[in-house]
């Protein structure tokens, strides 16, 4: 009756549907379709304090390093970081540094991501796709967008309609203020027509999109993260 | 090494760091990076949660705060030392301060409680009196554990190294009839589901 | 039975104070837990039988798994007659903590007792010195006064599971409890009160053997570092995580950055982020204090635990000092509902102390201490909703004398104080006046108190069945699915394999291909609240459902945590690993099995607890006898929403009925009936359970 896995389960099964789907395009994202884009400015380093490392030679292996290490730490590492110090590589010497990362295999693990202030790289061996998008969004875009993918990805991938108190944590740490502002830019722009509030019978706000999901079924699963769950431990 | 070098900066040395843990660690300030490796806070230091236990093989980190009392150290040292899976006759004992603490019933501690229990384990002693209670000599220096053991096949069961030892670590299998007692295998610290015990190897702390 | 288990049963019969011990390979194809319990109960309890009757019996039975430090292996199957539903059928409850190991490890595969003492003893269990005590200085005492007489006597190892007043005052809503607050429930409580024996002291100085050792601890490594996520096996975290490509705010995989066992000694510890693969921080990943009592919890928890040799630390362990003013313990904790059902009575939420929020964390500490101190038993919330609904209906207005209801402090209920609690389950547990009916269970209250159609047909009120329990995940996990389990047993349902892959936290489309390898057909899952008529896949879904819990309860695991149906790993494209069951029986037992071949042992447990119904209740048509008693709400909630259509989880009469029909077909069951055949009681090896039923004409032609 079952077809059960064994631990000799083959981990490179082919991915799964939902995987392929919200994957970006693997070769959009490699390391190697940025090394001839052109210098960005400098900007603050998105790396938290503790990971900065001591001022290293800039080789491949000291800036992958460092990007796992950053990743590890649930954070992007900004293309700008590099010319900035510790690092301190010039234009010409990051280029160069870049493109023997993305020669070398075994820095397959290091993905870019290409936004219009900066481009990020993270690890995929310690940081996820959904995961490095979230940052990304919240590096690149305003609090609007950012919850404005949020809720179309929950209502595309699980389905389920997105909880706005959960802007309150990791990764987003979003205050009140920043909440309500993003709400009232949603309600009002044409090009969030598609998400539409959804209120369980204890007031808690969700958000979906119908784009992936009907109302109904949002009130029914809102209701139910919300009060049904509950009562059915 | 050269992460550890605070610590011999501070002029810490292996048997210096003997001497310190027999005493308890509570009122000492530890240097950051031995903290680190040790895996503890100077907090958990001064509220002498932390215990360190000395062996041949490293030291014994028993943080009582993080111990959940699952008794999966008891499990694993059962599985691999004796192919019997129990707990009276663990050589890691998590169970006897379960429900009442470490003091024991009425001391307020435990389950029923101010909910924190300490596995324990033997202390490798310099002088066992397990070892001198012995009549047969069956508890001597094991070149292959790099630790004072039982050797059972010549134990009688007596219960004599039970009694001579001060925290009764030494235990008589009631179904085998031979006393065991831990011989460093790290089973405990490897199964521990929150990291409540762990084995520092002597090479992590010194160079 | 050399390795796993013991080979010993051990009866004790408190009429005559005879205690024997005999073999318990005799029972070897039921394995042990639940099959050795439907085995001896089916074999020994006539139908007729009272809960209370002396001929009634309790059959405490552990597996080959227990205590053998396979996850999740602490847990006590206890069969008895029920106390508190209709017709007084067969149920059974399921223990944790540590007594279902010190059982074993005391030497023992199953505990019979029978008969009644004429005055209160315990049962004083010593490996192989078993005697009978006088419980004359414990009758009176709750459960942690007795267990602390015990053990002073005993010594700080002895594990005691112990009734408490509920129990001796046949309270049918009672329970007993070892090891602080792990429960046995299900009316279990009152039927050791009627035998006056008041506790059951442990001391296990062996062990259990096993086969191949090096085998077992691969497995452990194996399991706890690849297949096991949180409570329930929810395998993805709450909340978004680096490491991790889901999330999802309603799993128990609660362990986050800034999420701290707050009150832990020496100040807090960080639950943080736990990604597979290291076992060394699994036990960080579950907190339910937060979980079940909401932020407010987080400064006053000490720390988690739980049962004995699990590694999902699911028990709340809180320290409250505001307890202390209503006279409880200032330390504690529970799990699931247990652990926040106290509360839920205020009509206004519980007051608040000094945090916002805290109202809930101080009254249901309070509430849960006198609660299991008493030995009373929630009926998984079903008390607590009873007593809502008969508030809400100003039902204790119209049936408690005047005196009564005018001594109840109402006003500290309206206040949300804990002292309404204490005064409240007092009443329960020494069953004063009117009032304490409520804890007869709902059958009864709904007679007595004539509470009529609009009572078990409220949707709020939760009840399944009018039998008498209440919904234990039914039509809202996979419609048809839940809603045919939660016909099946006489309590409420404890299968949890169904809810635990509907929790996990994975996409739909991921559950839907895991399903459709298993049950042949993405079909046989539908998305929450998007139900579909019934399939022949979900058919197969129920099945697997039904039987991995008996199998759970039989070896005995945890069904909270176990099967392993779904991994936090993407690697394994998040597949978990269901023979593995099947590899722990083997490297335990030394006996070669198999994922099918475990799988036809709990189809006969089962199927044999279908048998016991028929011969209890007299009667073929357990169709319309016994099943068919789903409350009305199933099918009218919702009424703006059609069946089938998204938002609604409401079932359609015709479709459920098909959905019996096709079930008992696939048990190879009589279809129209629901009762156990010939071919396949034979088929299942137990032609004396066929012709115990042919010689009642309770045998299909």
């Amino acid at each position: 009756m079952t077809a059960a896995q064994d631990e000799a389960h083959d981990a490179a099964k082919t991915a799964s549907a939902t995987e392929n789907e919200e994957r970006p395009d693997l070769g959009r994202r490699r390391f190697l379709r940025l090394t001839n884009r052109e210098a960005q400015p400098a900007a603050e380093t998105v790396v938290p304090e503790s990971v900065v490392p001591e001022p290293v030679d800039a080789q491949p292996g000291a800036i992958t390093n460092h990007i796992r290490q950053c990743s590890r730490q649930a954070s992007l590492t900004k293309r700008s970081a590099m010319t900035a110090p510790p690092f301190d590589l010039s234009e010409e010497k990051l280029v160069e540094v870049l493109a023997d990362i993305a020669a070398d295999p075994e820095c397959a693990d290091i993905v870019s991501l290409a936004g219009d202030s900066d481009h990020y790289y993270y690890s995929e061996k310690h940081m996820t796709a959904n995961y490095a998008g979230i940052l990304f969004s919240l590096s690149e875009k305003n609090a609007d967008q950012t919850l404005a993918e949020a809720v179309r990805f929950e209502c595309k991938t699980y389905p389920r309609p997105y909880h706005v108190a959960m802007l309150k944590q990791e990764p987003y740490y979003f205050d009140d203020e920043k909440i309500s502002a993003a709400l009232s830019i949603l309600r009002s722009s044409d090009i969030y027509r598609d998400i539409k509030p959804v209120y369980a019978s204890n007031g808690e706000l969700y958000l979906y999109s119908d784009i992936t999901m009907e109302y109904a079924e949002a009130q029914g699963l809102c209701e139910w993260f919300e009060v049904e769950c509950h009562q059915n431990p | 090494m050269s992460d550890h070098g605070e610590i011999l900066r501070t002029g810490l040395t292996r048997q210096e760091f003997l001497r310190i843990s027999g005493k308890g660690l509570a009122g000492l300030t530890l240097a950051p990076s031995l903290l680190a490796v040790l895996g503890c806070s100077q907090k958990d230091v001064d509220s002498g949660t932390v215990e360190l236990t000395t062996t041949p093989k490293g030291v014994l980190v028993t943080q009582r705060a993080r111990c959940t009392g699952c008794h999966r150290c008891e499990t694993a040292c059962t599985t691999f030392n004796y192919g019997s899976v129990g707990s009276f006759f663990s050589r890691v004992k998590i169970h006897r301060h379960y429900f009442y603490g470490d003091e024991g019933a009425g001391s307020g501690g435990g389950l029923y409680g101010d909910l924190n229990y300490t596995a324990d384990t033997c202390r490798q002693c310099k002088h066992p009196a397990c070892m001198q209670a012995c009549p047969i000599k069956a508890i001597a220096w094991n070149e292959k554990y790099r630790c004072i053991s039982v050797d059972t096949q010549r134990c009688l069961g007596c219960g004599a190294c039970t009694s001579a030892c001060p925290w009764m670590m030494a235990t008589v299998n009631p179904v085998t009839h031979k006393s065991g007692k831990c011989i460093l295998c790290g089973e405990c610290a490897s199964a521990c589901p929150t990291g409540a015990l762990s084995i520092i190897e002597w090479k992590e702390i010194t160079v | 039975m050399a390795d796993g288990w013991t080979g010993k049963i051990l009866r004790v019969n408190l009429s005559t104070g005879v205690i024997t011990k005999e073999e318990s390979s005799k029972y070897k194809k039921f394995i042990g837990g639940m099959g050795i319990g439907y085995k001896i109960m089916f074999d020994e309890v006539p139908p007729g039988t009272q809960p209370f009757d002396e001929a009634n019996k309790l059959v405490f039975a552990v597996g080959p798994l227990t205590g053998s430090g396979a996850p999740c292996s602490s847990r006590v199957n206890i069969t008895t007659l029920s106390t508190f539903t209709r017709d007084h059928l067969v149920v059974d409850a399921h223990m944790g903590g540590f007594f279902a190991a010190w059982l074993k490890y005391a030497g023992y595969d199953a505990l019979v007792i029978e008969g009644k003492s004429p005055k209160p003893v315990w049962l004083n269990i010593n490996d192989d010195e078993v005697s009978l005590e006088d419980a004359a200085f414990l009758w009176g005492k709750g459960t942690r006064g007795t267990t602390d007489e015990l053990c002073r006597e005993l010594g700080a190892e002895t594990c005691v599971a112990s009734i408490g007043q509920a129990g001796e005052n046949l309270v049918p809503l009672s329970g007993m409890l070892n090891s602080r607050n792990h429960s046995g429930g299900a009316g279990t409580g009152a039927v050791l009160g009627s035998k006056k024996l008041k506790a059951i002291a442990i001391r296990g100085t062996k062990g259990v053997n096993v086969a191949d050792r090096m085998e077992l601890k691969r497995l452990n490594d194996y399991t706890l570092t690849q297949l096991m996520g949180a409570n329930n096996n929810h395998v993805v975290p709450s909340t978004p995580q680096a490491w991790a490509e889901f999330s999802d705010p309603r799993s128990r995989w609660t362990a986050r950055k800034g999420l701290y066992w707050g009150a832990a000694e020496g100040g807090p510890i960080e639950t943080g982020e736990n990604p597979p693969g290291n076992q060394n921080t699994v036990g960080f990943r579950t907190m339910k204090s937060v979980f079940d009592l909401g932020p407010a919890a987080e400064k006053h928890t000490v720390k988690m635990s739980g049962c004995h040799s699990c590694p999902i630390r699911c028990m709340s362990q809180l320290k409250v000092p505001q307890a202390k003013q209503y006279g409880t313990p200032e330390t504690g904790g529970n799990t699931c509902v247990a652990n926040f059902v106290h509360t839920t009575i205020f009509p206004h939420g519980p007051k608040d102390f000094d945090d916002k929020g805290d109202g809930t964390v101080v009254g249901n500490l309070v509430g849960l201490t006198l609660f299991d101190d008493y030995g009373l038993w929630c009926n998984y919330g079903q008390l607590h909703r009873d007593f809502t609904y008969c508030y809400e209906h100003d039902v204790f207005k119209r049936v408690l004398p005047e005196e009564e209801y005018n001594s109840i402090p109402w006003n500290l209920l309206e206040a949300g104080d804990p002292a309404f609690i204490k005064d409240f389950y007092h009443r329960l547990a020494y069953r004063v006046g009117e009032l304490s009916h409520l804890s007869d269970g709902s059958y009864v209250i709904a007679e007595r108190w004539k509470l009529g159609e609009k009572y078990w047909a409220d949707p709020e009120n939760h009840l399944w069945s009018t039998r008498g329990w209440p919904v234990h995940h039914a039509n809202e996990a996979s419609a048809q699915v839940g809603s045919i389990i939660n016909c099946m047993y006489n309590r409420d349902a404890m299968t949890h394999t169904h809810i635990n892959f509907i929790g996990s936290g994975l996409p739909l489309a991921l559950k839907k291909e895991v399903a459709a390898e298993l049950f042949g057909s993405a079909d046989a899952y539908d998305g929450t609240k998007d139900y579909t008529p019934i399939n022949q896949y979900k058919i197969k879904y129920t099945k697997w459902a039904i039987l991995r819990s008996c199998l759970h309860d039989t070896l005995t695991l945890c069904n909270w945590v176990w099967p392993m149906t779904v991994s936090p790993m993407k690697s394994r494209s998040y597949r978990g690993d269901l023979a593995l069951e099947a590899k722990y029986f083997k490297a335990v037992t030394g006996d070669e099995m198999t994922e099918e071949g475990l799988d036809l042992a709990a189809e006969r447990i089962f199927t044999l607890h279908r048998a016991y119904t028929v011969k209890l209740l007299n009667s073929m048509d357990l169709r319309n006898d016994h099943d068919w008693s789903i409350c009305a709400w199933v099918f009218d909630k919702d009424p703006d929403k059609p069946v089938f259509t998204k938002g609604t989880d409401k079932m359609d009469q015709a479709d459920m009925k098909k959905s019996l029909t096709m079930f008992y077909t696939e048990m190879g069951w009589d279809p129209a009936l629901g009762c156990p055949t010939r071919k396949t009681l034979v088929r299942l090896g137990m032609e004396d359970v066929a012709d115990d039923l042919a010689a009642r004409h309770l045998l299909p032609a």
